[in-house]
């Protein structure tokens, strides 16, 4: 119990400090900040599907969906930020169910494939269908965010909706990943057959792990349309779905906070280079390095970093255990 | 459309196909293998055709050598990546892949740096134009099919009627019923690794001349012999081969129709079909 | 876990103490203009993006070598701070998110129509003045009084079909192929409109992706409408090297006209040069060079190791921003860009202004005598200078 209060405490002055980064840091920060929290949605909303053991890179898609969908509801129907963001996440939903559905009996390779065609398909859809969309021209003039009829003007405003929503999202993740739910989750992700013979029905639990990750990836692309006001069909592509998929294994595979170290850890990179003449062109092969190194000496993620640090100073063997669910690509012989 | 366009068609898409194929041979073989999807087989491509670039286009080498070259450098690159980078990951399916992707983004930005950021080209190897029912297809375009078929004869030589190919066959068959009849997995995986990566440079090397270059012209062939490999099934020569014919058929004449957009569209919403009913493809093993 | 937590905290606790120190970063000295760069210095757009911040950086080089820029009685250096945004509209709106919340810059110079489109209402919002390089419909009009582009846009130099209707009756069809995007689509529906004034018939339009490297099947479909020229607008080198070489294959004889702009060295390598013979292209010329370009180039050459002819006209935006500093003595945005709309300047072909209220509704679109090439033997050759339709 004490260390549970003590965690809840650790977690509250954490939530303190970022609110008085984006108190103090003026709209660069407030942006860049709004985007990693979308990062750390998107990373961990993925996260379900990957603890089921389907290998999914297709979660742009649905972020395309829900940013598309929320846009124009407020941008042509004026619907009002509340609801339009509601309706971009039911229909990334339903469209993740349609194209989840069909899919659940593929495994590993076969799987990820078809998500990456499913990426692909919706972004040229969303291209082809110009007369919705605006296609490659772009969708421009969307309306900011409010709440309750207040619109949120400045960076600063927005960045904290993105934190409450953040927070919000996580808090549910955190709930599920650790009811019975979260526990079928992950037996199915360590050996479906078995969980198959123990009566588990795999395939539903599966898909409902696959739509509600739609769901917060469509939240994620609502917040997306309304913050950066512009909206651009190869934006949702295969490369950030792949960043997405990147951020979970970066930061560790077996945790729930991974995703979150993962995305705010390299969704940050990009700016920290961006700075000098000099590092600007090497930013993207210090990601790719990081991604290398992390692979090949944190197996289990960037989350077991600390763990090693103090196994490496007390000389012990790494205490924090980093779990990697074993993925049956069932079906072959193994 | 008429009936001589169509035909104009199928003949652009047979040039189309080629030049697809060879990239996706290389990606089957590495799957049908080790059941990876080589992500950076569009890296390898990019690099073979930047060895071209180099010896050939600045050095003066003369072609024919700069083209063995490429595949030998980029194959001793497989055997490296497979040493340092697939062995110690133990063949997990997830973090093999993470491990390419970072693999080829590491490549393709080191790309910009290294051959700097502007389109580069390679003078024309093989001159001439054939009129070929009436479309102009150039002679550097047609010594694809030869070299292409050279390559997989090579291949299914090697597979079919080797020492080493038979260890490949035991090993997609079952890796530890192979392992146990003294077959040692790791110089075979090595050796699919380099044979895979060579493929991939020989694709980037035969196109360099045709095309222009710049560090990321591999991601568009990459995706292109993704959905080959999955129409013709995975881990299939002939399987690659088909499946290269028919892409083409599709870019070029569907391409012509309707645009390019729905071309695309189309052979992606072919794909998820394939793969929500038939997940092997047209010749892949069952999985 | 928790200690993770507590590393996290202390991290953030960190970031605050460092933030709160003062937002942003404080100017490094008091006598600095800096003027911001938002272009692609790598990726396919690399070609134009490359001498856009060189050939800003030159004329900047050459004010601060003779004491600087003076502004109500204070002499200021000016200084270029330049992102790379790759032609991805994500990295666009970083790039322009830094320059303006970070660096603080009041002016800058985007390239490329889709990311100066996706940073519209934020340079609207920020009051900061823009020159951008960039084709996109709307992106001069009323509603952007801060925006001054920098370079003929196709409005302006589809004028040059006139002198090739003139010169040239024998080409009556017309075939277009551009990229997809806003900055494709908006140069060929002005293209087209032009023309079809002008009696030309419009056989064909295709639009492809950035990034394909196989044009057969949409130029099989475009040649068996048989046009006598094919307008590649928009287009980058790369692709039109490409385009050009693949045509020729499939046995187009006639001409390719380019009224943006391209490096035809670039486009020449990759098609080969008898390929290229006789194109049209408007912004680059390699010879003959009036006097003063032929200065300009061999300062550019000094500074850079090597030409850039595209640097000729990509230097505008550095032109107009000192000529309006200096007519507005202010360093306030507004003010500059109530000067823009006044004054008369000197770029590398002669006398500019920004103009256009007839077409646009505002005067923000530079006008001057716009350079037109016909590639002979390799080289763009200048074939004539043309005024815009509208002043």
């Amino acid at each position: 119990m004490k260390s549970k209060i003590r965690t809840v405490m650790l977690l509250a002055v954490a939530l303190l400090a970022l609110l008085l980064f984006i108190a103090l840091g003026g709209s660069y920060y407030a942006h860049l900040l709004a985007l990693v929290f979308t990062n750390v949605i998107l990373a961990s909303s993925l996260r379900l599907s990957l603890m089921c053991g389907q290998l999914n890179i297709g979660h742009s898609a649905f972020m395309s969906v829900g940013a598309y969908t929320s846009a124009l509801l407020a941008k042509n129907l004026g619907v009002p930020f509340e609801l339009s963001l509601l309706g971009g996440a039911l229909l990334a939903t339903v469209v993740g169910i349609a194209m989840g559905y069909p899919s659940l009996r593929l495994r590993g390779v076969y799987f990820a494939m078809v998500t990456v065609a499913f990426v692909e398909a919706v972004r040229l859809i969303v291209q082809i269908w110009v007369s919705l969309t605006r296609g490659m021209s772009g969708l421009s003039g969307i309306p900011k965010p409010s709440l309750l009829g207040m619109v949120l003007t400045t960076k600063t405003d927005q960045c904290y909706l993105a934190l409450g929503l953040m927070v919000v999202i996580l808090l549910i993740l955190y709930k599920l990943e650790y009811s019975r739910l979260g526990l079928i989750w992950k037996s199915i992700g360590m050996a479906d057959n078995l969980a198959l013979s123990l009566g588990v029905n795999v395939a539903a639990y599966k898909l409902l792990a696959f739509a509600v990750g739609c769901f917060f990836a469509g939240v994620a692309g609502a917040f997306y349309a309304h913050f950066v006001r512009f909206l651009f069909p190869p934006t949702f592509d295969f490369l950030m779905a792949t960043n997405i998929l990147v951020y979970n294994y970066v930061g560790g595979r077996g945790h729930f906070w991974g995703p979150i170290v993962g995305a705010a850890f390299l969704s940050w990179l990009p700016e920290v280079f961006r700075g000098s003449e000099a590092t600007r062109q090497y930013e993207t092969i210090f990601f790719a390095i990081t991604m290398l190194l992390t692979i090949l000496f944190l197996p289990g993620g960037l989350i077991t970093l600390p763990g090693k640090l103090t196994g490496l100073f007390r000389r012990r063997a790494e205490s924090v255990p980093s779990p990697s669910p074993v993925v049956v690509t069932s079906g072959q012989r193994v | 459309m008429t009936f001589a366009l169509l035909i104009q068609s199928m003949v652009i898409g047979l040039s189309l196909g080629s030049t697809y194929i060879l990239m996706a041979l290389g990606l089957t073989l590495m799957f049908g293998m080790m059941h990876i999807i080589n992500f950076t087989h569009g890296a390898v491509y990019m690099l073979g055709a930047f060895v071209i670039y180099y010896f050939f286009g600045q050095w003066g080498v003369p072609y024919v050598l700069s083209f063995f070259l490429a595949m030998l450098l980029l194959g001793a690159f497989g055997f490296v990546i497979e040493r340092c980078i697939y062995r110690p990951i133990k063949g997990g399916i997830e973090p093999t892949l993470v491990a390419l992707i970072a693999v080829t983004t590491f490549v393709q930005a080191l790309g910009y740096p290294v051959f700097g950021t502007l389109d580069k080209h390679v003078p024309t190897v093989f001159h001439g134009m054939y009129s070929i029912l009436g479309v102009g297809i150039s002679a550097e375009r047609l010594i694809i099919i030869p070299v292409a078929s050279v390559l997989v004869l090579g291949l299914y030589l090697f597979i079919n009627k080797t020492k080493m190919g038979a260890a490949m066959r035991a090993i997609e068959q079952d890796k530890e019923a192979a392992a146990l009849q003294g077959v040692n997995v790791n110089v075979v995986n090595a050796l699919a690794f380099g044979v895979g990566f060579a493929l991939a440079a020989a694709s980037g090397a035969l196109m360099a001349p045709i095309f222009k270059l710049d560090p990321m012209m591999g991601e568009q062939p990459l995706l292109k012999a993704f959905i080959i490999i999955i129409l013709g099934g995975l881990g299939s020569i002939p399987g690659a081969i088909l499946g290269g014919l028919i892409l083409g058929q599709i870019d070029s004449i569907v391409a012509t129709l309707l645009g390019l957009e729905p071309a695309f569209l189309l052979s992606f919403v072919f794909i998820i079909l394939l793969l929500l009913f038939k997940p092997t493809g047209l010749f892949g093993h069952e999985v | 876990m928790q200690r993770f937590i507590t590393l996290l905290s202390l991290m953030l606790c960190a970031a605050v103490a460092i933030t709160a120190s003062g937002p942003g970063q404080v100017s490094a000295a008091d006598n600095v203009i800096k003027f911001g760069v938002s272009t692609p210095l790598s990726g396919p757009a690399a070609a134009w993006g490359i001498p856009h911040k060189q050939a800003i950086e030159l004329v900047f080089d050459e004010i601060n070598s003779q004491g600087g820029l003076e502004v109500g009685g204070k002499k200021y250096k000016l200084e270029v701070v330049a992102y790379d945004h790759k032609y991805v509209i994500a990295e666009g709106v970083a790039t322009v998110n830094r320059l303006i919340s970070k660096d603080e810059v009041k002016y800058l110079s985007i390239l490329g129509g889709a990311v100066a489109k996706a940073n519209e209402e934020a340079v609207n919002e920020a009051g900061v003045l823009e020159l951008p390089l960039a084709y996109a419909e709307g992106l001069v009009s009323p509603k952007n009084p801060l925006t001054f582009h920098s370079f003929p846009s196709p409005p302006e130099t589809t004028t040059f079909w006139k002198w090739i209707k003139e010169h040239h009756p024998e080409i009556k069809r017309l075939a277009t192929i551009s990229p997809n995007d806003d900055t494709g689509w908006w140069s060929i529906k002005v293209e087209t409109q032009y023309t079809e004034k002008l009696g030309y018939e419009i056989v064909a339009k295709e639009f492809f992706e950035r990034g394909l490297t196989d044009f057969n099947p949409i130029l099989l479909r475009m040649l068996a409408q048989k046009p006598d020229i094919i307008s590649v607008n928009a287009s980058p080198a790369g692709s039109v090297g490409l385009i050009i070489k693949q045509a020729r294959e499939l046995g187009f004889k006639g001409r390719f006209i380019h009224i943006g702009q391209v490096d035809t060295s670039v486009v020449s390598g990759i098609a080969g040069k008898p390929n290229v013979e006789g194109m049209w292209v408007h912004g680059y010329v390699e010879s003959p060079l009036p006097e003063s370009i032929k200065s300009w180039k061999e300062r550019y050459t000094k500074k850079y190791g090597e030409w850039n002819a595209t640097s000729i006209d990509f230097a505008n935006p550095a032109f107009g921003f000192i000529a309006a500093v200096k007519k507005a003595q202010s360093l306030d945005p507004k003010k500059i860009a109530q000067a823009l709309q006044n004054v008369e300047f000197d770029n590398l072909w002669g006398k500019a202004h920004y103009g256009g209220k007839d077409f646009y509704g505002t005067n923000n679109q530079i006008i001057y005598a716009m350079p037109f090439s016909e590639v002979k033997d390799g080289v763009a050759t200048m074939i004539v200078q043309l005024q815009p339709p509208h002043n």
